[in-house]
């Protein structure tokens, strides 16, 4: 899968992510749309960087998620 | 390349780990039932758990909105993108953008779920303040029943048919049962998020105790009404006395049209003997008597009807 195929997947799960704001995700495929036109291995860093990050984010949100579900049960026992 | 992936592993492993841990402490916090919180639930009030969860909840929600950054590596990620010279100054500009934008959305999605962690805590409290006053309940509902024990004692002192008094006391005895198992379940189990649902069924419970308590009531009222009747001795001599008067009343009644029919038969019988006006005259002479018999004895027994369901 060349470069281009897999920054056009990133681009779709991104715009399927419920989790994120309409702000954000706009911001997120912007910066994907630029990195597509020029990408240098600096800018594929910085990309890298904030895809590993958004990673992070989603599994620390469903974590949180988690904790809630889980709060809700323990006052509830 | 090897290196770099071991560490990649480990560094997520130490993620795991933590966020195990987390959610470990996160877990285990609200149902940590404090000696504080048991002596609260012992004396009675059961807020003590909800009031611990909202504390932790709120200790924990204020930890991680002010770690957040630090724990998903927000801050270190922008430095590194800043870091970058090399990158495209639009590119690095939007890449921290990016990284605020999501320090940004996992506050607001803290302070949501902190809110309605906030929310169900505050119902959860709600809940046990109608709770608290159902509890209220049971003891109004005993007392009935105590009542009503009375009441039955009564009725088995007036000896009533047998199924009355069983009956009375099986009610009586239901009632209590089911008040008792609402003060029981209320301090022990009932408490948190479920409440309002076991409130209703508290509420089934005590409107069938006092169900059973306002029939044991009306046997009771019962038993008032057939007291006076029997312990009124002078009421039920009378009684007897007027039954029998209208019972020799009537029989005499029937005895006199019995006779008068006779005579009746005789005259129509040997009416040739005496002549058609003679007869006419006799005959319509009796007739006017049997009637007005007739009505008397159907005066009289109306009366012993009316006097009988007294």
């Amino acid at each position: 899968m060349n470069l281009n195929d897999t920054l056009k997947n990133i681009s779709n799960i991104v715009e399927n992510d419920q989790n994120l704001t309409d702000e954000l995700r706009e911001d997120i495929l912007s910066l994907i749309a630029e990195v597509n036109v020029d990408p240098t291995p600096a800018n594929l860093r910085v990309l890298g960087t904030v895809l590993e990050k958004l990673k992070d984010t989603t599994k620390y949100l469903s974590a949180l998620k988690t904790f809630n579900t889980l709060n809700s049960e323990n006052i509830t026992a | 390349m090897l290196l770099k992936l071991t560490l990649r592993n480990t560094k997520m492993k130490l993620l795991g780990v933590f966020i195990n841990k987390f959610m470990s402490e996160i877990s285990a916090a609200p149902v940590s039932v404090t000696p504080e919180a048991r002596a609260t639930r012992a004396g009675g009030a059961i807020g003590g758990v909800p009031e611990l969860a909202k504390f932790k909840l709120g200790e924990w929600f204020n930890t991680a909105k002010s770690e957040v950054a630090k724990r998903i590596g927000l801050t270190k990620a922008e430095a590194k993108i800043k870091g970058n010279e090399q990158a495209d100054p639009k590119i690095g500009e939007l890449g921290v953008k990016v990284v605020k934008g999501i320090g940004d959305l996992v506050e607001k999605r803290g302070t949501y779920l902190e809110k309605s962690a906030y929310d169900r805590s505050a119902r959860a409290t709600e809940h046990e303040t109608k709770l608290q006053a159902l509890r209220e309940k049971p003891v109004e509902a005993a007392k009935k029943a105590a009542e009503y024990d009375i009441a039955n004692t009564t009725l088995q002192m007036l000896d009533l048919p047998g199924q009355v008094g069983p009956a009375a006391l099986s009610r009586i005895e239901q009632a209590r049962e089911l008040a008792q198992k609402v003060i029981d379940t209320g301090s022990e189990k009932w408490h948190g998020f479920w409440a309002e649902r076991d409130n209703r069924v508290a509420e089934r419970d005590l409107n069938t105790a006092v169900k059973y308590g306002e029939g044991a009531k009306a046997v009771h009222e019962f038993a008032d009404r057939f007291e006076a009747i029997v312990g009124n001795k002078d009421r039920l001599g009378q009684l007897k006395e007027t039954k029998s008067t209208i019972q020799g009343e009537a029989d005499e009644t029937t005895a006199v049209k019995q006779k008068l029919a006779d005579q009746f038969r005789d005259v129509l019988t040997k009416g040739a003997d005496i002549g058609k006006g003679g007869a006419e005259q006799i005959k319509q002479q009796d007739v006017t008597d049997v009637k007005k018999q007739e009505q008397v004895l159907r005066e009289t027994l109306q009366g012993v009807a009316k006097t009988g369901t007294v």
